[in-house]
């Protein structure tokens, strides 16, 4: 009659109007593919070719890597994992959920000092970062973050990491440590090379020699009950053909596998 | 400033999905919110409780328990593949559910208050006057109750226009298919792309305020 | 009138502590229940509406059961079709006074009637707080009437009003009395009310009905025994006011050739007002000029002594009214108390209490 009614014809029109706009139900070839969230840029520039290439979609899952274990452990449709460690893909072959045979170690990482790029901080070797010029340093908290937990490995390596102790700074994710250094509340932070790419805001000072940590690996690999298998295999090939390096090299990984 | 077509897709879809949830959850949510309002039966607190649980559940946790049930390998997206082949996680669909379940108490909150307000004896009088408790229901107990249900509604929505963590739990961000606003700026932040991130709080600003504009210039006189 | 339907109650209605328990019949058109707060005329109304179900019992309107605990009856508010008329009004605050009107009537054409009986045509496009309280009142009864009901049930129609308001309303019911010939359930604490609008009266307290007859009888009648009992005060007096002043705060009341003076309460002159002694509160002297601050002495006559075991009783005839006073056996002695002797009775004003209003 009055003020409810004019309300809810609103909203129905508001409605219709935008559901007109999507149907996703059309049937072209699809791949699902589950990745770490760090990996979006590179992967989304190489699912658009593989798309002009092969016809097929690709879709992406973008996600922390534990969130895409959890979601894989219950049952979730994904033909192809890349995780950005190889502990998540360990774990869910360790239940049977992934063709093991399948994995390929793709890229590689590395972990970098960084600071502000206002900073007159000098980093020749990790020892330097004891000297009292530097009162913090930011890492990813070692338990929940993974870069935080090569960052403590790589510290402990060197003797440092008891020394250091009172001035870390544990940051949430990658992205916090990283705006502590931005925001110039702290002097350094310990990150992934990857991460130092995007940002104009800092420089890198040091990259830590790759022995003093685990390698930093990204796995893929194809997921059990993936019904299109074929088609998963032929994507990991297509990610380690060679002129893919350049795509993952300009977001600052390094490639290992190549075909 | 240039927004890209995966802004615009996500954008759309977060509207889109808001507006199907609340469609969804708005018949559901006045039963619910007349029920715990207005009747006394026995198990009333344990709805209640239900209802609201995902108000105080952190969304991550809503969305995992969701997954659990709707995945193919649970109770209920077990049963829906045994039955129609089809997978009700990862799909725009999933994202319809969570955003709903999220934004549920809210809705029903809303609506409570605002039939809590309504006096039973006004309903009493109808009831005299020769009306049943339908006609009750929707010449005065719903009229009476507008405010309420009208900022339910409006907190319910906005909150389906924002809902990140049960959603990226159980529908996942998957550009173009299920990454609304809020997955989208979850990425953008995640790799550091500012630029992208500003563009985006901006432009779901703007929506919510719309939104809310839009409700209080059309029914708030 | 004959073939007004009669309404039977019979039944019980338990409320946390309190009890309501019915068993009377409504014979006349308009009978009006009286009672104090509290003493469950309201539930009493609501059971009857439907709105509240009895616990046991039966509920009979002619020969239609309404209620009946036995066979599992219980007619649903709406299909009762008993207007209900509500202290407070309950109009419905979004709709206007016209829609308000429509909400319950089955057939439009009729409204007229109701509306010119209740004179309120100019104000059907209002809303209900652009309403004084006696307009209110007034589209409340017509609202109750447009349904076409076949009985109406009035709780304290009139208790949210001022006396002056109050008085112009009542016309307006006796107009409603007049113009339909339906049985009246009116439940009010009012005494002048009861007055004005009762072909049969019912005292209520306590959730049970204590007395019940033709209203002058049971309500004016010296020995107004029922309603003494109901508020434990032995002297009830029903006397007209002579006078009424709000700046010296009295009011005065005609008690034969002499006068009462009471507290200041809110009525016009001439209207009879009921009010209240306690035996105790009367003093007896044996000359009328005594210097005291006691407003209110009395000539009368002893008519006996009941010589109790802790007081003496007397009953001192003022007027026509019989005054109960209860002295002390030392006083009796001192003051050589007896029958037929001529005594003043001495009343501290604010001993006098005005009963219900």
């Amino acid at each position: 009659m009055h003020r409810s009614v004019r309300f809810f014809v609103a909203i129905g029109f508001v409605f219709i109007v935008f559901s007109g706009c999507a149907t996703d139900r059309q049937k072209p070839r699809e791949l699902s593919v589950f990745a770490a969230i760090s990996l979006t840029d590179a992967l989304t520039e190489i699912g658009t070719t593989f798309t002009t290439e092969s016809g097929v979609r690709v879709f992406y899952n973008l996600a922390a890597s534990t969130t895409l274990q959890r979601q894989i452990e219950k049952g979730a449709p994904a033909d192809v994992f890349i995780s950005a460690s190889s502990r998540q893909v360990i774990a869910l072959e360790a239940d049977g959920l992934l063709e093991a045979e399948s994995r390929r170690n793709l890229l590689t990482n590395g972990l970098v000092v960084v600071s502000g790029d206002a900073a007159e901080v000098f980093v020749g070797a990790l020892d330097t970062l004891a000297a009292p010029e530097v009162s913090r340093i930011a890492i990813g908290h070692p338990s929940i973050v993974p870069a935080g937990a090569y960052a403590k490995e790589a510290l402990t390596h060197f003797g440092l990491w008891e020394t250091l102790n009172s001035k870390l700074i544990f940051g949430t994710d990658v992205r916090a440590t990283l705006a502590y250094v931005t925001s110039g509340n702290v002097d350094i932070a310990i990150v992934y090379k990857t991460d130092t790419i995007v940002s104009d805001a800092i420089k890198v000072l040091y990259h830590i020699p790759p022995e003093a940590y685990t390698p930093i690996i990204y796995p893929a690999v194809i997921v059990k009950n993936s019904p299109q298998k074929q088609l998963a295999r032929q994507f990991i090939t297509f990610l380690q053909s060679a002129e893919k390096r350049e795509i993952f090299e300009k977001h600052g990984f390094t490639v290992l596998a190549l075909k | 400033m240039r927004i890209t077509p995966a802004e615009v897709a996500a954008l759309s879809l977060s509207i889109k999905v808001a507006l199907l949830s609340l469609v969804i959850t708005f018949p559901l949510g006045l039963l619910v919110g007349w029920l715990l309002a207005k009747r006394t039966f026995t198990g009333k607190a344990l709805l209640h409780t239900f209802v609201m649980c995902p108000l105080v559940l952190p969304p991550i946790v809503s969305g995992y328990l969701l997954l659990i049930v709707l995945g193919k390998n649970g109770v209920i997206g077990g049963f829906i593949y045994s039955v129609f082949q089809r997978e009700i996680v990862f799909s725009q669909f999933a994202v319809v559910i969570a955003v709903s379940i999220i934004s549920f108490p809210l809705l029903v909150r809303g609506i409570m208050t605002g039939m809590e307000s309504v006096p039973v004896e006004l309903e009493n009088a109808a009831r005299t006057l020769g009306a049943s408790p339908f006609k009750v229901f929707w010449t005065i107990t719903f009229p009476l109750a507008y405010r309420g249900v009208i900022g339910g509604t409006i907190l319910g929505f906005s909150k389906s226009l924002g809902e990140f963590g049960a959603t990226i739990m159980v529908a996942g961000n998957i550009p173009g298919k299920t990454q609304t606003m809020a997955l989208a700026i979850f990425s953008a932040v995640h790799l550091g792309e500012d630029a992208s991130v500003y563009r985006l709080v901006l432009i779901s600003t703007v929506v919510a305020f719309v939104a809310l504009w839009f409700t209080e210039r059309f029914t708030l006189r | 009138m004959a073939g007004r339907p009669k309404i039977r109650l019979n039944f019980r209605k338990n409320l946390g502590d309190f009890t309501l328990t019915v068993d009377s019949s409504l014979e006349k058109q308009v009978s009006v229940f009286l009672g104090v707060s509290g003493s469950g005329k309201s539930t009493l109304l609501n059971c009857l509406s439907g709105t509240l179900s009895p616990d046991e019992g039966e509920i009979l309107f002619g020969d239609e059961f309404l209620y009946a605990s036995s066979s599992k009856i219980n007619l649903p508010p709406e299909k009762r079709r008993f207007g209900y008329v509500f202290q407070e009004g309950y109009l419905f605050p979004h709709l206007t006074v016209a829609q308000n009107i429509r909400y319950g009537q089955p057939n439009r054409r009729k409204s007229a009637a109701t509306i010119d009986v209740l004179e309120i045509a100019e104000l059907l496009q209002r809303y209900p707080k652009e309403l004084s309280g006696g307009q209110r009142q007034r589209v409340a009864i017509a609202r109750a009437l447009a349904m076409e009901p076949r009985m109406l049930l009035m709780d304290e129609p009139l208790a949210a009003l001022d006396s002056t308001l109050k008085d112009r309303i009542i016309p307006y019911l006796h107009h409603v009395k007049d113009a339909f010939d339906i049985p009246i359930l009116y439940v009010t604490h009012s005494f002048s009310e009861a007055m004005a609008l009762a072909d049969e009266a019912f005292l209520i307290a306590n959730g049970e009905i204590v007395a019940n007859g033709e209203p002058h009888r049971l309500l004016t009648a010296p020995s107004a025994m029922p309603i003494a009992q109901l508020t434990g005060v032995e002297n009830i007096l029903f006397l007209p006011v002579t006078l009424s002043d709000k700046t010296l705060g009295v009011t005065t009341l005609e008690i034969g050739e002499q006068s009462l003076i009471i507290p200041y309460t809110d009525v016009g002159v001439g209207e009879i007002v009921p009010v209240a002694i306690r035996a105790e509160d009367i003093m007896v002297s044996l000359e009328s000029n005594l210097p005291i601050s006691a407003r209110n002495v009395l000539h009368g006559r002893i008519q006996y002594l009941d010589i109790k075991s802790e007081r003496t009783w007397l009953s001192i005839l003022v007027e026509w009214h019989h005054l109960a006073v209860k002295i002390t056996h030392e006083a009796r002695e001192q003051m050589q108390l007896q029958e037929d002797l001529e005594v003043y009775c001495v009343v501290k004003a604010s001993a006098i209490n005005r009963l219900w209003d």
